[in-house]
């Protein structure tokens, strides 16, 4: 666990989904901000500044991988762990996210919220 | 007396022979024949080019090469005074024009009998054939001049020719008389009545006429012999158009439309009108037959280009929907994998999160039904990706992933995602990594699929004992293994065991459930990635071990 709390950033909008990381998460020592939308989470994440983000990518309106795209384009999150989130987990979207510059990939059914936390913490103590 | 004497040493013109001298009814009944024969032979020799099957295009157009050359060369004949050239033309038609019947009859033979004549009976007929040959140019074919009629003076060869035309004749008749008889086929047996026919009057008509022209010497009269070269080219034309014969689908416009001309053209030269109305019937016969074809021809391809059209259009339409419904299908699989799992990952993570004690503890009861709904639950995700899995094979849509991945860490996550269903058998379940780090390059969620497939069915199938894991690293790939103790598989069904929806036989007393596709897709995803998958038990009861290999850095993956 982190010494001081670090900022995660879960753009979800399944509700239950984000009330179950949420919980996790803040359980694991991270202070959470949810985002609802792709468009809250761009308008977000300057604000908040978090240290890693957590990105749906079946999103309505604005997709994750465009989320992405306008994320990696914004100063000051060139480098921020994104790590994408989806139930789809075909071969294409992984590929996809990885050119737009996701740091990771998880199949939300496939992992324990507790695996998902492990995974975030991997990659922040690799920066 | 006179004047015929003089008529043979009258001077030329400047050219060796002159149209002024050639009696009008010759001219019209030698060019149309002509010009018909050498269209023909080039349409049919065009037409062959290219095909296997072209030796009756060849045999018929050098056949046709020849009769021309005998039309022509009575033209000019009948336009020269000049004794050497009548002399030397003369005795080429007598070498030709057997040629002609034999290259028909060859024809004919060849067309009915779909195979060419053997080499002996070649021979054979060369044989017949070059004394004759070697006596042309000499004295003993053509002996003298006659000066009364211009003409020379045939000897034996000449009748010689007529002995090897008849005998022609006699064969195509004789051959397609015996080959209609034998054929079964009805098609085939309305091929040879028109081939047959033509050829016969053809050869015949041309025959009588130079017979008729040898023995009583009224060489105008007896060129009506070259009018069965129209009728033989009606019966080719009925041929093409009807059966397809020389490789020819349609009969060429030009060929059509050119004949006619001809005919019309050569009705220039008749000035006699006792003659003109001997003529004009035969030659409107001809053009209502010519006409006739023309039509349907035309009006053939104009179907076929309306057909093709509307096939096109067709073609396009039914691409078009596949398309679409190529679309819908992909749309539907992300939308059912998504539907399907988002409850699912909800389940999985609150209960994963109830026996991590997030919410409290549990008594020793409920936190063991609790790791058996767990269980259930992961079993359910495993039926949905096993689905879904098999959905995208089947419509040519698996996708496999290129990332490098440390394989070990996948069969810890197997372990302890099986553990508690293992725990529930009293199973032991462990795993021996080669290394502490094997890492490859490919699908590690699609690989993760197949180890659990795997180790899911040696738990499922073993009563008591152990289910134990082994990954071996070689130099360029990777081998695991799933051991178990458990109920084992007849050797004889083992091939069987990877096909789609197949189990064992008297697996389900083992195991009531299991779908027989976590196999079939274990398969498909090793496949995917250039590996190879198989199993091999000593028999029932003995156990069973079920692995793959896979490449650690494949070259391309394909999906």
């Amino acid at each position: 666990m982190a010494e001081k709390k670090s900022k995660i950033l879960i753009i979800e909008d399944e509700t239950m989904l984000q009330n179950m990381y949420q919980l996790k998460f803040e359980k694991s020592g991270f202070e959470v901000i949810i985002a609802e939308d792709g468009e809250a989470g761009i308008d977000i994440a300057p604000k908040e500044k978090p240290k890693v983000i957590l990105l749906d990518i079946m999103m309505p309106k604005l997709d994750g991988f465009a989320v992405l795209e306008a994320l990696r384009k914004m100063p000051g999150f060139k480098k921020t762990p994104i790590i994408l989130m989806s139930n789809l987990g075909q071969a294409e979207d992984v590929t996809k996210g990885t050119d737009l510059g996701a740091t990771d990939y998880v199949v939300k059914s496939n992992n324990t919220p507790a695996q998902i936390v492990a995974k975030v913490e991997a990659v922040l103590h690799k920066k | 007396m006179e004047s015929v004497i003089q008529f043979c040493f009258e001077e030329t013109q400047a050219i060796f022979f002159a149209i002024g001298n050639i009696p009008p009814f010759i001219l019209y009944t030698h060019l149309p024949a002509g010009i018909i024969a050498v269209l023909i032979a080039f349409f049919v020799l065009h037409k062959g080019r290219g095909n296997a099957n072209n030796l009756p295009n060849k045999i018929l157009s050098l056949s046709l090469f020849f009769f021309a050359y005998w039309v022509f060369a009575n033209v000019i004949i009948w336009g020269t005074v000049m004794t050497d050239v009548i002399m030397f033309l003369w005795s080429l038609q007598i070498l030709f024009e057997p040629m002609v019947y034999m290259g028909i009859a060859y024809m004919v033979f060849n067309m009915l009998s779909g195979h060419d004549l053997s080499f002996k009976i070649k021979i054979l007929i060369a044989a017949l054939f070059i004394p004759f040959v070697l006596i042309i140019p000499t004295k003993l074919n053509l002996f003298g001049f006659n000066l009364t009629e211009c003409i020379p003076i045939e000897t034996y060869p000449a009748f010689y020719s007529y002995v090897l035309e008849v005998s022609s004749i006699v064969f195509i008749a004789i051959l397609s008389i015996v080959r209609y008889r034998k054929e079964s086929d009805i098609t085939t047996k309305k091929k040879i009545i028109p081939l047959a026919f033509g050829s016969i009057f053809f050869l015949l008509a041309f025959g009588s006429g130079n017979l008729f022209g040898s023995l009583t010497g009224e060489w105008v009269k007896t060129q009506f012999g070259l009018l069965g070269m129209p009728i033989f080219a009606a019966a080719l034309a009925y041929l093409v158009v009807k059966y397809r014969i020389f490789n020819t689908r349609l009969l060429s416009t030009e060929v059509l439309v050119g004949g006619l001309w001809l005919l019309v053209f050569s009705l220039i030269f008749v000035r006699r009108i006792e003659i003109i109305l001997w003529i004009l019937v035969p030659t409107l016969v001809l053009l209502i037959a010519m006409g006739y074809l023309l039509i349907r021809t035309t009006k053939r391809e104009v179907k076929q280009r309306q057909q093709l059209e509307r096939l096109s259009g067709e073609l396009y339409e039914a691409n078009k929907k596949l398309k679409e419904l190529d679309q819908l299908k992909t749309e539907f699989l992300s939308i059912a994998s998504h539907q399907l799992r988002t409850p699912l990952s909800g389940i999985k993570g609150y209960l994963s999160m109830m026996i991590d004690g997030d919410f409290g503890k549990f008594s020793g009861e409920q936190a063991g039904i609790l790791d058996r709904v767990k269980a259930e639950v992961d079993r359910l995700v495993r039926l949905v990706q096993d689905f879904l899995n098999v959905s995208r094979i089947e419509s040519g849509k698996l996708q496999i992933a290129q990332l490098d991945f440390n394989f070990c860490d996948i069969v810890k996550t197997v372990i302890t995602e099986l553990e508690p269903t293992a725990k529930t058998k009293g199973l032991e379940l462990t795993y021996i990594c080669d290394k502490d780090q094997i890492i490859i390059t490919g699908d590690s969620d699609k690989l993760k699929d197949v180890v659990v497939n795997l180790v899911d069915n040696a738990i499922k199938y073993t009563k008591k004992g152990k289910v134990w894991i082994e990954i071996k690293k070689f130099k360029d790939e990777i081998q695991v293994e799933v051991h178990d103790s458990g109920v084992g598989v007849n050797p004889k069904e083992i091939g069987k065991l990877f096909n789609k929806f197949q189990r064992a036989k008297g697996i389900a007393k083992v195991s009531p459930s299991g779908t027989g596709l976590g196999l079939y897709t274990a398969k498909k995803i090793v496949s995917a990635h250039h590996g190879d998958i198989w199993a091999e038990s000593k028999g029932e009861g003995e156990g069973s071990v079920f692995a793959f290999k896979i490449p650690i850095k494949p070259v391309n993956i394909k999906g």
